[in-house]
């Protein structure tokens, strides 16, 4: 490893930022980042996993100590990604012998960003405006309809921390649903995974972020722990420069977020999210500068 | 380098022999070093190279790192989108390849480079884990990959000479070479063909904590899986409690 230490404690810190604020792994971003700084693709994804676990901690701590997370509902929805995971591996190893699978995930994740963010942006934009000052919480969202055809599923659980009642079956399938997606495209699935919590699950954002910092928490350690049994590849060295970073920078983003409204933070989020998804879509779109490249990606 | 001043003296030595030795076409060569450590800081390190030179000749010096499997990707056009459209192994081109010659490859040679210094008959021998469809273009796709990384190189006139008997070179090994042992090939080229050649193996091994690091997550990965974890949580909490006492508010 050769790396820039300082380069390394920054991207780490920035990521562990972003992760504190909005409850998300930040590995979609980490993971091509430390390619460009010269990670080979299989470390840089392996590795990533191991500092999320840290700065997750860090985060989640946080939020656990303000009252933010609820552990049933993370436990719930992890043992739903558990499943969503094992499947989506068979899944990938399917497409890729029927061929052309990679466009296809691509094809699909672009707009599946695309929607949410721009779902997202909308309704933040609208809680936002000044004209309409009290009538909506600051909080949360209103119901959305979806949410209201979701209440006459079965096997209804309450969530006291949460303060919310659903049906079980929500949480495990958007649990499952993450799980695969995190397998087909390689990420964490966070920012999936917290607008799925707030509008159709109807959780306060300020909540989503610790819980969904608490869910990322635990499959980080099992993703971290199975590519160290199976591929070898986790670099703790560089895992620990990555989360001295971003444990301090998760903590800033925690601060950050308690003062922003819940509206806000989801505004911020959208525009990561459309980011993203525009990255995803200029790199499908545009020539590469050099047609042959080393392979990237999850083995 | 202590190492580095008693071969110079046995190259002055091999100098000194009786002009019946010398008259045999021969190179010497050594290293400044027969072992690279790589330790935490780590950022690559100089390799010093010198030796004889048979009467008339000049130097070319190649430095190989022996192949691993290295993956690629070849993107195309599907429909409006650009996409990986072929995914190979390649698993025969070095990992490492530096060549420094004393004067340009094409005046060294007027005849023609010989296969063993030419990279495009590299990459003709190319060989793939699965076949595939245009392997000259991946071949060459991965030279200038390699290029770009700094692994692949070709420096004309690099060597440095002294009367025309003795050579010496330092040759800058990245730290993006992998560990394994780098094979220095020293040739000594005389109206286009090589007369005389002699090779020195230099080790790049890890050590310390990264060796221990490595030897772990090789041979006992449940262990290093946790160790893995554990570190990331521990350090996740330091910071938290960190922070909450830091901040009094």
């Amino acid at each position: 490893m050769s790396v820039n230490l300082l380069l390394v404690l920054g991207l780490g810190g920035g990521v562990g930022f972003l992760s504190g604020l909005f409850g998300v792994g930040g590995g979609f971003l980490l993971t091509p980042l430390l390619m460009m700084v010269g990670i080979t693709p299989a470390v840089a994804a392996a590795t990533d996993a191991n500092q999320i676990v840290a700065a997750s901690t860090s985060g989640a701590y946080a939020h656990y100590k303000n009252g933010n997370v609820d552990i049933k509902m993370g436990i719930v929805l992890f043992a739903g990604s558990l499943a969503g995971g094992a499947v989506g591996v068979k899944l990938v190893k399917i497409l890729l012998a029927a061929g052309n699978a990679e466009f296809w995930i691509k094809v699909c994740f672009v707009v599946f960003l695309g929607g949410i963010g721009a779902f997202m942006m909308i309704e933040s934009l609208r809680a936002l405006r000044p004209r309409a000052p009290g009538t909506a919480k600051a909080g949360s969202p209103k119901p959305t309809a979806s949410r209201t055809r979701m209440a006459g599923w079965p096997l209804r659980t309450s969530f006291a921390t949460s303060g919310v009642e659903t049906s079980l079956l929500l949480p495990v399938l958007l649990g499952f649903l993450v799980g695969l997606l995190a397998a087909l495209m390689g990420v964490g699935g966070g920012f999936i995974m917290v607008p799925a919590l707030v509008y159709l699950v109807g959780m306060r954002m300020i909540m989503v972020v610790g819980t969904g910092l608490f869910q990322i928490l635990l499959t980080t350690i099992y993703v971290t722990f199975l590519q160290a049994l199976m591929n070898h590849n986790v670099d703790v060295i560089l895992a620990v420069l990555l989360l001295l970073g971003s444990t301090v920078g998760a903590q800033f983003g925690v601060r950050m977020g308690r003062r922003l409204k819940g509206a806000q933070l989801r505004f911020l989020l959208a525009g990561l999210v459309l980011l993203v998804m525009g990255k995803m879509l200029f790199d499908l779109l545009v020539q590469p500068a050099d047609l042959i490249q080393f392979a990237g990606g999850h083995s | 380098m202590r190492r580095g001043i008693v071969a110079f003296l046995l190259v002055g030595h091999v100098l000194a022999a009786p002009p019946g030795a010398a008259a045999r076409e021969e190179v010497v060569s050594d290293t400044s070093t027969d072992e690279i450590d790589i330790k935490l800081k780590y950022h690559g390190q100089d390799v010093l190279v010198f030796g004889t030179i048979p009467e008339g000749a000049g130097i070319v010096v190649k430095v190989s790192a022996p192949p691993r499997p290295e993956s690629l990707a070849r993107k195309g056009r599907v429909g409006p989108f650009w996409m990986t459209v072929e995914k190979a192994t390649v698993e025969n081109l070095p990992a490492l390849y530096l060549l420094h010659t004393q004067r340009p490859l094409a005046e060294m040679f007027p005849r023609g480079v010989p296969r063993e210094l030419d990279l495009a008959s590299m990459v003709e021998m190319a060989k793939f884990d699965s076949t595939v469809g245009d392997a000259r273009a991946l071949g060459e796709g991965f030279v200038r990959l390699k290029e770009r990384e700094g692994l692949y190189v070709l420096h004309e006139g690099s060597v440095e000479t002294k009367k025309g008997k003795v050579f010496k070179l330092a040759v800058p090994i990245s730290s993006k070479v992998p560990p394994g042992d780098l094979l220095f090939e020293i040739l000594a080229v005389r109206n286009g063909r090589i007369v005389a050649r002699d090779r020195d193996i230099v080790r790049i091994e890890k050590v310390g904590v990264e060796r221990w690091l490595t030897d772990l997550a090789f041979g006992h990965p449940p262990l290093y899986g946790l160790l893995a974890v554990g570190v990331a949580l521990l350090s996740g909490f330091g910071v938290s409690l960190l922070f909450r006492e830091g901040g009094a508010h």
